[in-house]
């Protein structure tokens, strides 16, 4: 077994006032490994975005650890519009966490920033735009562009391409998995799509009201679910020709 | 039943759709699939008369049921609209109104066509969520609508556009901004209905696996103009034109492969 970048144990969290109390994640426990790709599925108000946030730091928990062993970790969104701010061009929104992170001169993150946009494909002319002026998977190249400035050594990935087309929803996970490859990149690949993760995930955790309720190899997982809500998970997608008999035979 | 001939639709000088013809026939079920900015959505807004300023029908006929609806002023569609052609839309919690209860969208869905008094109504309205299957229909009417789930909205919406036996329902991306699951009963609500009313249903998606679960007839868009058209079969199995080919390589499969990118060109 190679060394765990991310280890998480017995993580809660709980919302809520005394009163009326909702266990959003619910005592879960995972591992990650350097160079992994862990997808976490499961339907809305499972817990698995709120997982995300207390991972990168955006919520505290209720109880449970932590363990991240890599230097730096970055998250993703759903919506790439929204995550950019409104009156920043995409440089310096690229160049803004450098300029804090680091004691880097100006120009040398600048030229960090433009090697970012030429590694997502992103054409360099686009710098100086601001986000309106950008399409939905442009904007996502951009946000993936501004996570590989400090290069990270976890993505957290919340939903990425919910928001974006099927052919240019393509394109991203097609940049993400060359990312993987390439740079040895671990992801966490949050999706409600099992038919979109296992494209790119080595294992799948499934989450269902907080817990995970079944893990796995992909693949395994796919053709041989043991739980229930998997099952259906898995029933629920609409498989497109050619495939639909492949999976009756399941 | 509805024919599209020849359609263009512009937004000032910018022509959106072009050259769109289409047929549907009685209680069929046609699947337009296409990007973002394709003009699906311009399409069938077009066809209900929903356009927003300063998008014009330029070009074409609308036949339903034979009169051309495309040159009838906002009056006139006013009459149509709802009556005999219903359309739902993909937020559904934002197409009711949010200071209205349930029973009082369908009372005025209702009264805007026939006179009827507010009991008769309600009836009317519990009749069209039970052909839903959703329960407690009399508790729903009295629900707004940021007390129902997503999926509770959209089935609603659903029954309030069924309200006066449309028969055409427009649907445009219904099931997008529902989980998987709700997603599968939002569609077989749509197909019993079919099944129960003969209504005619035109839904524009992007998601290949809505169409090819309900489609009797699927045409594809792209840039403007409609490059694919023909029964689902011919369409979905052996595509001809090479942005369906690419378009359906870039849906994910759940058989652990990446979805494949389709290459950036213009297609003829």
């Amino acid at each position: 077994m190679s060394e765990a970048i991310l280890e998480v144990n017995g993580l809660t969290k709980v919302f809520g006032t005394k009163k009326s109390q909702h266990k959003a994640v619910d005592n879960i426990s995972f591992r990650l490994e350097q160079g992994e790709c862990l997808g976490i599925i499961g339907e809305s108000g499972s817990g698995k975005s709120t997982t995300a946030h207390m991972i990168a730091g955006l919520l505290k928990p209720c109880s449970g650890e932590i363990d991240y062993k890599g230097r730096y970790l970055q998250m993703i969104f759903q919506n790439p519009i929204r995550s950019f701010s409104p009156r920043m061009n995409i440089l310096d929104s690229l160049c803004e966490g450098l300029l804090y992170q680091s004691d880097l001169p100006r120009k040398e993150i600048r030229k960090k920033a433009l090697e970012a946009m030429d590694m997502v494909k992103l054409p360099r002319d686009y710098a100086r735009r601001y986000r309106s002026q950008l399409s939905g998977g442009e904007c996502q190249r951009a946000a993936i562009a501004r996570a590989l400035m400090i290069h990270p050594d976890l993505l957290i990935c919340d939903e990425v391409t919910s928001a974006l087309d099927v052919s240019i929803q393509a394109e991203i996970m097609q940049l993400l998995y060359r990312l993987k490859q390439s740079m040895g990149i671990s992801l966490l690949f949050i999706s409600h799509d099992i038919a979109l993760v296992s494209g790119i995930s080595d294992r799948v955790a499934v989450m269902h009201d907080g817990k995970i309720v079944e893990t796995g190899d992909t693949m395994a997982l796919i053709e041989n679910p043991k739980q229930d809500y998997t099952k259906e998970l898995i029933a629920s997608v609409l498989p497109v020709y050619g495939e639909k008999e492949k999976i009756m035979e399941r | 039943m509805l024919e599209l001939q020849n359609i263009s639709i512009a937004y000032g000088e910018k022509e959106v759709v072009r050259n769109v013809s289409l047929r549907a026939e009685k209680g069929e079920i046609v699947g337009i699939v296409g990007e973002s900015g394709s003009g699906k959505s311009t399409l069938i807004r077009g066809i209900i008369g929903l356009l927003d300023y300063p998008g014009k029908i330029i070009e074409g006929k609308i036949l339903l049921n034979g009169r051309n609806i495309a040159p009838y002023p906002a009056e006139k569609m006013r009459e149509i609209r709802g009556k005999e052609i219903a359309m739902i839309f993909q937020h559904a919690d934002l197409s009711l109104d949010p200071l209205w209860t349930i029973g009082k969208s369908f009372y005025e869905s209702i009264s805007m066509h026939k006179k009827i008094s507010k009991q008769e109504a309600m009836a009317c309205a519990a009749e069209r969520l039970k052909l839903l299957s959703l329960k407690n229909p009399e508790k729903v009417l009295n629900l707004y609508p940021h007390q129902l789930s997503g999926g509770m909205c959209q089935r609603t919406a659903i029954a309030i556009a069924m309200a006066n036996d449309p028969e055409l329902l427009l649907a445009d991306e219904p099931t997008s901004a529902l989980d998987m699951t709700v997603q599968n009963q939002v569609i077989e609500n749509m197909m019993s209905i079919r099944e129960q009313r003969g209504t005619t249903i035109l839904i524009v998606t992007h998601n290949m696996g809505v169409v090819e679960k309900m489609a009797d007839k699927v045409g594809v868009m792209y840039r403007g103009r409609l490059v694919e058209w023909g029964s689902k079969d011919e369409v979905l199995h052996d595509p001809k034109h090479a942005y369906t080919q690419s378009l359906i390589r870039a849906i994910p499969k759940m058989d652990g492969t990446l979805p494949q990118a389709p290459e950036r060109c213009i297609y003829e």
